[in-house]
């Protein structure tokens, strides 16, 4: 938690002093996408999910009312990609480095560090976020992840990701508007025969107020009748 | 000869049925959505309407979260719990920590929840503390966005003061009683405005 709060505050530090310059290239060679976006609540799934034997089984299996762990306890982090389509109206921060770029999420309070340097560098450990790294292709950002723990694409939905899955996100700027252009592209043949393309734009918002996450959970969502007055006073005591 | 023909021409439209079977077996498309509104659809459903008292609202995240206690047939308090948005959303749309105040009279409808007393807030009626004052009408989940149940309240009230419709998710309309007796006479029964 101490490094998490370090990092949010250089965050917040770096933020301020790149936002001024965020549509300006400090370099000929790549953009700087530095600064603050919103994600815009409407995103573009694919008309089809071309699911594998296996895909099909774990989707008809996968009951989101039950197995999204986060109808157990609000505060399980939501993973690589779901929080980069979560629909909740949220801000991402983007911190662009030589070395790394950070996505520092409102949702989660969450912080990817993309290897922008070391491309050819591996992880073995899995964690929700996985492991990034990135590259400038032209002007478009690439961001590429493994060791993902899997679940589902998109939260409360059945769509699988496994393991396994490889996570392509590219970002772009167009026709001279500081939006950010989202494609992401999941590789997961252990689920899918095609890759599944999802789109989303980012509003470029440096204005747009950042909210601590904060995470209350309010318990889970199956249970025997709550004690309301107990909630009560765990509620008031925050 | 003739027959051989048939005899090929017949294993050959079998290989390719076959064939097309085993390729719509192996790509099975799920289309989207479709799986969360059949698998939500019990959830949606079941709707329940009450009147009670705000008891407590607090602005949390991913939930936000409202107690109300409603007055049984018995004369007994049940307190509920009901989930609203996130308060990264609802702070973004304009509400905040006194948008909902404690002791206020309101009229609810919930999505219900598997737990006996908790539930998502689908729209909530915050009456005026006087027949003079206004009331207030929330709606949020399985109203928010472009639904025909939104473009009905949209056409017949006017929005509060305050609050971004921008963001096309829950709305806060204002409601005087004579808009309000208007609605229940177009749409009959229990909070049936905000009723398919």
């Amino acid at each position: 938690m101490p490094i998490k709060m370090a990092l949010s505050s250089v965050i917040t530090t770096c933020l301020i002093i790149s936002t001024t310059a965020c549509i300006t290239n400090t370099s000929p060679e790549v953009p700087v996408f530095s600064g603050r976006y919103v994600g815009e609540l409407t995103i573009v799934e694919p008309e089809n999910y071309f699911l594998t034997n296996h895909g099909n089984q774990t989707f008809n299996n996968y009951d989101p009312n039950y197995e999204d762990p986060r109808q157990w306890d609000d505060c399980e982090p939501e993973g690589v990609p779901a929080i980069l389509l979560t629909p909740a109206v949220a801000t991402l921060d983007i911190i662009s480095e030589n070395k790394t770029v950070l996505l520092h999420y409102e949702r989660d309070d969450a912080i990817r560090i993309v290897n922008m340097h070391n491309t050819n560098s591996k992880s073995d450990h899995k964690s929700v976020l996985g492991y990034s790294k990135g590259r400038w292709e032209n002007n478009i950002l690439v961001v590429e992840t493994t060791n993902l723990n899997g679940g589902v694409i998109i939260a409360q939905t059945s769509y699988p990701i496994s393991t396994n899955a490889h996570v392509i996100e590219r970002y772009w700027r167009e026709n001279g508007s500081a939006d950010l252009l989202m494609e992401v592209v999941i590789e997961d043949p252990v689920n899918y025969i095609q890759s599944v393309i999802i789109k989303r734009k980012w509003i470029w918002a440096p204005n747009a107020p950042r909210h601590p996450w904060e995470c209350v959970s309010l318990g889970p969502r199956h249970s025997e009748s709550l004690d309301i007055e107990s909630i009560k006073q765990q509620l008031e005591a925050l | 000869m003739i027959s051989t023909i048939h005899n090929r021409d017949f294993i050959l439209k079998i290989i390719l049925a076959v064939a097309i079977y085993a390729l719509t077996i192996i790509t099975q498309p799920a289309e989207s959505h479709h799986s969360f509104a059949q698998r939500m659809a019990g959830e949606l459903q079941s709707v329940e309407i009450f009147d009670g008292y705000i008891d407590l609202y607090r602005l949390l995240n991913p939930h936000s979260a409202l107690i109300v206690n409603v007055i049984t047939e018995q004369d007994e308090i049940d307190g509920w719990l009901i989930e609203l948005s996130s308060a990264s959303t609802l702070r973004r749309e304009g509400w905040h920590e006194t948008f909902l105040q404690s002791g206020e009279r309101v009229s609810i409808a919930i999505l219900a929840s598997t737990t006996p007393n908790r539930g998502r807030l689908r729209a909530l009626l915050v009456h005026g503390k006087t027949s003079e004052e206004v009331s207030r009408l929330i709606v949020a989940y399985g109203i928010r966005g472009d639904t025909p149940i939104m473009n009905r309240l949209q056409e017949r009230l006017s929005r509060c003061p305050g609050i971004e419709p921008r963001l096309n998710r829950g709305e806060c309309f204002i409601v005087n009683s004579e808009a309000l007796n208007k609605l229940e006479d177009e749409f009959p029964g229990k909070m049936g405005y905000i009723m398919p």
